[in-house]
């Protein structure tokens, strides 16, 4: 009883000091009105309330606190768009755990769990969350991707069609221009003639004067066609103008279209701040278990990725962070005798690049010794000495993610493993993961992602009259067979100082045999710095389009992502690069 | 007395395939095309004969005389006979222009196809889950 009591006195004493820093922090937002420095503090000053109030068993604060962090953090993450009346309504929830907390110091515990149990329920998160947002289910979503992808399709086809009559255009256009000049360089001989015959007029005989009578109709004719082939050059010139004009629709179509995709592609997206909270409260704990203090900063948390792939996010973020506090950072008295402060520091950066996103995770803990791996992979015979000698930084730490490599190494006997399951859940949501670390400075986790799965960018490629379509994010850089005569023979090319393995695309998926052709493309694919090529017959361009899965029917065809259906309606199959190289 | 007759029969759609007949309970047929352009599927297993684009999506069509191992005499006149089964349409080839009959329904048909049972019978298969088959 008196431990219960001893224990109930420290939460009190505590949980004074939590009550402060949330007044104060919301007399700050009352002042300085929305900013995140504020919100942060108070969401985890709430956290800390929650986590004291829980280790005394006092529920109803445990929920007060609760609900009051997860407001912040939704304030944070701008999912409740900010209003002044908040304060009040914060103010007043505070005041409620301030009475609690009172009724405590004047009664025992077993009093006042079950005075509170009857207290009213907390109004601020029963006030509907932003008054113009509705709720959409995902499906409705889907149906929309849907029905865009048909218009997608439709307007491929229209411009497609546009293509050819604007070349049809410019063609008549030409042979109208060439009728033009044939005329009229025919007028001018006639009209030299007419000249010539003007001298000779006086000795005109009754043949010649018949000739003039004929060159003169001659001359009269030409003169019409030349009219009539004038009119039909405005006609053409208009003509190419309304196409240009049609065309000039169809661009501001497109940015319409795009538009909307855009609007749909946020429409399943959340803010990814709301992951890395998580992942990050859990890392503290764990690096609290194991005797290590971490301060975790976060930036980019405002930044939308899709709903899919941030539930897909979770687990390999959170390896990464725990392979930082378990590898990485160093115990407080190791870090204090290296010269670096005693809490270590982890940054979580989060920047959109386009239509993708990379999320850096750099700790300041003890790196990882590129050597040391090098060396390792050298007498693991992956690669001989000499091309090690070449390899970038970036290729050697690439070896980090080989399964099974590094496993027998004393400085990081699980880390092989875990690393190469994140790599696998990375690669799994289309992500690529780099490594890049500094002796003693400390180890940075680069991951790039695309901010939605449903739309993607693809390179469509021919084969065997069949289209086929990989995802951009996987290709480095493409390349023509032309220039590497020997790949057929060797089912390798080198280039830029590395060996790439080269497979042939309608061998392995069509079982066909090819008669080396010359004109192949060779496509070279970087799955997280490990290198894979290509060789495709015909490449027919970029496109940005909504993939469809296939149904439960044809789910077992792995080999592929789903499909789409091109332009001139036939199915474009999007291959799994990953799955070619088996 | 006819009434109660009118209830236990059961309507059904027959197709062929070289010279066997089979029989779908009708609910389950959405509509019968033409077999116009079907584009292979590579990986596919070879019963499924190609891919039907329609209105942006793709249903697989299947060509049972490869499941039940039948000869066929003739290809003319293909029909592709439309069924949806659990929620996915699967076209089935029929060598004849698919028809209506019911039947009583105690009585026991002879190539009587089940859709579901065709449906876990034909889909294809992850190699994973061919490996935990084994």
């Amino acid at each position: 009883m008196l431990n219960n009591q001893e224990t109930i006195k420290n939460f009190l004493l505590e949980a004074d000091d939590y009550l402060n820093v949330l007044i104060e922090g919301v007399e700050e937002l009352e002042l300085k009105g929305y900013n995140k420095e504020t919100l942060e503090s108070l969401s985890k000053v709430a956290y800390a309330l929650k986590n004291a109030a829980s280790n005394v068993n006092l529920t109803k604060i445990v929920t007060v606190s609760q609900k009051l962090e997860e407001f912040f953090k939704a304030l944070l993450n701008e999912e409740i768009k900010y209003d002044k009346s908040f304060v009040y309504q914060i103010k007043s929830e505070i005041n409620l755990i301030e009475t609690m907390i009172n009724e405590i110091y004047e009664s025992d515990k077993e009093n006042i769990e079950t005075k509170l149990l009857i207290e009213h329920e907390p109004i601020i998160f029963k006030t509907p969350l932003g008054k113009d947002k509705v709720k959409v289910s995902l499906s409705l979503i889907e149906e929309i991707y849907d029905s865009l992808g048909e218009i997608l399709v439709q307007k491929n086809l229209i411009s497609d069609r546009e293509r050819i009559l604007l070349d049809i255009v410019s063609e008549i256009s030409d042979k109208v221009e060439k009728l033009l000049r044939e005329i009229n360089n025919f007028s001018d001989i006639l009209r030299i003639q007419k000249q010539k015959q003007k001298i000779g007029d006086v000795f005109l005989d009754d043949f010649e004067s018949f000739k003039t009578k004929k060159n003169d109709e001659s001359y009269i004719f030409s003169r019409k066609i030349k009219e009539i082939t004038n009119d039909m050059k405005e006609s053409i010139d208009s003509l190419s103008l309304f196409s240009e004009n049609l065309l000039f629709h169809l661009k501001s179509l497109n940015q319409e279209i795009d538009y909307l995709k855009e609007i749909l592609v946020k429409l399943s997206m959340m803010p990814i701040g709301i992951l890395l909270y998580k992942v990050s409260e859990a890392i503290k704990e764990k690096a609290k278990e194991i005797g290590k203090k971490v301060e975790i900063d976060i930036k980019g948390t405002e930044i939308m990725i899709d709903k899919a792939i941030l539930e897909s996010l979770y687990e390999p973020i959170f390896y990464i962070l725990l392979n930082s506090i378990q590898h990485g950072i160093e115990f407080p008295q190791e870090r204090v005798s290296k010269g670096k402060e005693k809490e270590g520091h982890i940054k979580i950066e989060v920047k959109r690049q386009g239509n993708y996103i990379s999320i850096s995770i750099k700790d300041d803990g003890k790196g990882i010794d590129a050597e040391r791996i090098k060396e390792k992979v050298i007498l693991e015979g992956l690669i001989s000495p000499e091309e090690a000698s070449f390899m970038s930084q970036e290729d050697i730490f690439s070896y980090l993610f080989v399964p099974g490599f590094l496993t027998s190494d004393n400085i990081q006997k699980e880390n092989g493993k875990e690393l190469y399951n994140v790599k696998k859940l990375v690669s799994k949501i289309n992500g690529k993961i780099e490594v890049l670390s500094e002796l003693d400075k400390g180890t940075n986790f680069i991951i790039k992602l695309p901010q939605s799965l449903t739309l993607r960018n693809l390179l469509v490629f021919k084969s065997n009259n069949l289209d086929f379509a990989v995802p951009i994010d996987y290709i480095e850089e493409v390349l023509m067979v032309e220039d590497f005569p020997q790949v057929f023979k060797e089912g390798i090319i080198k280039y830029k100082n590395r060996e790439i393995p080269v497979r042939v695309f309608s061998e392995i998926f069509l079982s066909l045999n090819v008669k080396n052709p010359k004109n192949g493309y060779i496509v070279v694919f970087n799955f997280s710095g490990i290198r894979k090529a290509l060789i495709v017959d015909e490449i027919l361009g970029h496109e940005e389009t909504i993939v469809r899965s296939f149904g439960e029917f044809l789910k077992g065809l792995t080999q592929y992502f789903g499909y789409f259906i091109s332009s001139k309606g036939n199915p474009v199959y999007v291959v799994n690069p990953l799955t070619l190289f088996d | 007395m006819n009434e109660e007759k009118r209830e236990a029969e059961k309507s059904y759609c027959v197709f062929g395939i070289g010279e066997r007949e089979f029989l779908i309970p009708k609910e389950n047929v959405i509509q019968i095309l033409d077999v116009t352009k079907i584009f292979p599927i590579p990986g596919a297993p070879d019963y499924i004969v190609g891919a039907l684009p329609v209105k942006g999506k793709i249903f697989p069509a299947v060509d049972l005389a490869k499941v039940y191992n039948i000869e066929r005499f003739n290809y003319s006149d293909n029909k592709l006979l439309v069924i949806e089964v659990k929620g996915e349409k699967i076209g089935i080839l029929s060598d004849i222009t698919p028809f209506f009959v019911s039947f009583e329904s105690d009585i026991v048909l002879e190539d009587f196809i089940d859709p579901e049972k065709l449906f876990e019978q034909l889909k294809i298969r992850s190699k994973e889950e061919k490996k935990d088959a084994k």
